[in-house]
């Protein structure tokens, strides 16, 4: 074997390391072009990315788990139409999907733009469809959106989800921040040293709603109330069933109403819930209020009577009765029954402004229910020391004229003489269900504001009226209490002379209240007063939903017992 | 030859460069000193082109894992939106007036008018004035006859059972 020289040695060794340092520049030329300017096959390297992982909102329930509103993926198709090889294919496809006339979305495919949306807003499973085709020149833009399977049921109670994702009005407005949850990410970058990282920070989806609307009462109450004011040929309608013990809302209803889905309204107006965001005068329900702080201040009882003149001077102001008339000697218990002014008026009087007011304080006209609703607006009671009130409407309040409540503040009063005297929270929500932990939304009572003794008496007297004067609102085998209401509306110029707002107030069984129920129908153009424009609607609610609950008759126990014994 | 070893040796012992010599008498160049930074070169070359290799590597199966998890995301995010409208779906054909249209269909109507009947029964409902539901079952009655000295240890026991207290206790007496 020969070897080789040093100096061929020392060639070799050159040669060697000539190659490898070739090999060395030529390896970092291409790692700093590669860097520079990476090939379209490689996905550069995610430095610095931060994607943003969508939180998705919570649904909204009613109290038996039926979905009121979901979220739910929405999608536009899109398609270029220079890219797009077989339209004729594909408008075949895309007809019967997107329920589009094939000859439009053909014109659409073969027109000269560059863009089309074929469609706008289409549901997930359709979207997902024409996803699944992989046709070139057709894109799918998802994007999340809000679906009321109801459409217009409790429209006015769950408000709306706008295209951006903003919320408006009721349930949606006022659960915001619970339903929407908070949005994760994913991000990517470098340390100091240049080592890629990769950091993921899920996202905490919203909470779930249960209400404790029970959809079946929301669809008895809205069928009643469209009922009644198609029917009374009247403008707007409201209606509101609530549990008198625990404040918890069944069903609130407004007509003329929307689909929230839509959003395809004239006036905005419609959006608004009436229920909690609109005041009116109450008139004679408000006597409710009168007779029962009278009740209870121990100035009256059901059997003391008074001498009705037919008119009583209040601030230097005349007060008359509804039907003009003097009523000479009567009693509390006739003077709730027959609706008159005059004694409301004199119980009032009797109680004096301080009184009267604290107790008007006390069910809560001046300030807000504090219901779980957006948008909510507080009564206008003119206070004694306010810059606007007068001696006399000391006298026009007592029959709820003068003063403007919301349906659910003259709801709430009711329900707490129902449930003997506590004025209790109205909540819509029942429990939260944020991941694994439920949150139940127990019932609050505020105050008490009458003695359970006044309580009793005031149903006693209610339950009265409708046996003996208010028999629209009354239901066979049923004790009810209730009260009507008629009033007047204030204009510029005084009262306005025919138009009128009525309205039925009541609970039933009376004396173990299940329901309260509160009909404001407005400016009815057909029957014109509380007792015959509201009171039939009042009844046919109650009287579906005592049937719904399979509440036992108030004669069921007597008839058995007689034939029994 | 032999000059060129000699030669080879002459140079190697100059410049202090080793030449070892085999048993033959053969002359191997071994490495000098002076080849050292070409070595330290190559090797700092190697340990380079490791770390690069390492570096890449790892970057590589993050982007990878990134890509997988996009993925992963996507699908479970379609899985979302497929369960959201098939609960959509369900909450659909629930719908109340869904409901109506299909009974109206199948020629089912709303009751016009409701009667209300009595249902007698045989024996007072609740033993207490009538108090009590009205959908509670007759107490069913014994078909025969206790002993006097045992009827009222089983009329205490049956109060025990059902929570009475004050009857256990005149059951005693």
């Amino acid at each position: 074997m020969e070897f080789p020289t040093v100096e061929q040695y020392y060639r070799r060794m050159f040669f060697l390391g000539l190659i490898v340092a070739c090999l060395g520049v030529i390896g970092a030329v291409r790692v700093g072009h590669f860097l520079l300017d990476p090939p379209p096959w490689i996905t550069p390297l995610p430095a610095e990315e931060e994607v943003v992982l969508v939180a998705e909102r919570g649904n909204i329930y009613d109290c038996n788990g039926y979905l009121l509103s979901v979220s739910h993926t929405l999608a536009n198709i899109d398609a270029a139409p220079q890219i797009v090889t077989d339209t004729e294919t594909l408008a075949d496809r895309l007809a019967p999907l997107l329920r589009e006339p094939r000859e439009k979305l053909l014109a659409d495919l073969n027109s000269e733009a560059k863009h089309v949306r074929l469609a706008r807003g289409v549901r997930w499973e359709v979207a997902r469809e024409v996803f699944s085709w992989e046709m070139g020149g057709v894109t799918v833009e998802a994007w999340p959106g809000r679906v009321y399977p109801h459409d217009s049921l409790a429209a006015n109670v769950l408000g709306f989800v706008n295209d951006k994702g903003e919320a408006f009005y009721g349930v949606e407005e006022h659960y915001d921040e619970l339903l929407s949850g908070n949005p994760g990410s994913r991000k990517s970058g470098r340390d100091p040293i240049g080592s890629l990282f990769y950091q993921v920070e899920a996202a905490h989806h919203g909470a779930h709603l249960y209400l404790t609307l029970d959809r079946n009462v929301q669809h008895i109450v809205e069928e009643v109330l469209t009922a009644a004011v198609t029917g009374n040929e009247a403008m707007q309608g409201t209606a509101i069933v609530m549990e008198p013990q625990t404040g918890a809302i069944l069903g609130m209803a407004v007509f003329p109403t929307y689909d929230p889905n839509t959003r395809a309204v004239d006036d905005f107006g419609l959006f608004v819930n009436s229920a909690i965001s609109e005041h009116y005068e109450p008139g004679s329900v408000f006597k409710i209020v009168t007779v029962a702080s009278g009740l209870d201040a121990g100035i009256i009882s059901p059997a003391s009577t008074y001498y009705d003149h037919g008119e009583i001077v209040v601030g230097g102001e005349p007060i008359r009765n509804s039907d003009n008339q003097a009523h000479g000697e009567t009693t509390i218990r006739d003077l709730l029954a027959q609706s008159l002014n005059v004694g409301a008026a004199h119980i009032s009087t009797m109680l004096g402004a301080f009184n009267f007011y604290e107790y008007v304080r006390r069910f809560g006209f001046n300030e807000l229910t504090g219901v779980d609703l957006a948008e909510e607006v507080a009564g206008k009671v003119r206070f004694p020391g306010d810059r606007d009130w007068h001696e006399s409407d000391l006298g026009t309040n007592s029959f709820g004229q003068g003063l403007a409540v919301t349906p659910l503040q003259m709801l709430g009063a009711v329900s707490a003489v129902a449930n003997g005297g506590l004025l209790v929270r109205p909540h819509i929500v029942d429990r939260i269900v944020d991941g694994n932990i439920t949150t139940e939304v127990a019932p609050e009572p505020l105050r008490r504001v009458i003695s359970p003794e006044a309580a009793a008496q005031m149903t006693e007297m209610l339950v009265y009226a409708v046996d003996t004067v208010l028999s629209t609102a009354s239901i066979p085998g049923y004790k009810v209490a209730g009260k009507s209401g008629t009033s007047q509306i204030p204009t510029i110029a005084g009262y306005h002379p025919e138009e009128t707002i009525t309205s039925f107030a009541g609970y039933a069984p009376a004396y173990s209240p299940r329901f309260a129920i509160l009909v404001v129908i407005q400016r009815p153009s057909k029957e014109r007063w509380g007792i015959t424009a509201a009171g039939p609607a009042f009844r046919d609610i109650a009287e579906r939903l005592l049937k719904l609950y399979a509440v036992p008759r108030d004669d069921a126990p007597t008839a058995m017992r007689l034939s029994g014994g | 030859m032999a000059g060129r070893r000699r030669a080879a040796s002459g140079n190697g012992s100059a410049s202090g460069r080793a030449i070892s010599r085999h048993d033959s008498g053969e002359v191997i160049p071994r490495l000098s000193p002076d080849v050292g930074p070409w070595l330290y070169l190559l090797a700092l070359f190697c340990l380079l082109g490791l770390v690069a290799f390492l570096y890449l590597r790892q970057t590589t199966s993050v982007v990878k894992l990134i890509e997988e998890m996009g993925y992963l995301e996507q699908q479970r995010r379609h899985l979302n939106w497929d369960n959201n409208a098939l609960r959509l779906q369900i909450a659909t054909r629930q719908s109340i007036s869904r409901l109506q249209q299909e009974a109206r269909a199948m020629g089912l109507g709303e009751a016009e008018h409701i009667e209300y009947v009595e249902v007698q029964w045989d024996e007072p409902v609740s033993p207490v004035d009538g108090a009590g539901s009205q959908h509670d079952l007759p107490t069913p009655r014994a078909t025969f006859a206790l002993p006097s000295w045992l009827r009222p240890l089983v009329q205490q026991f049956g109060a025990w059972a059902s929570q009475d207290v004050q009857a256990a206790e005149q059951a005693s007496r």
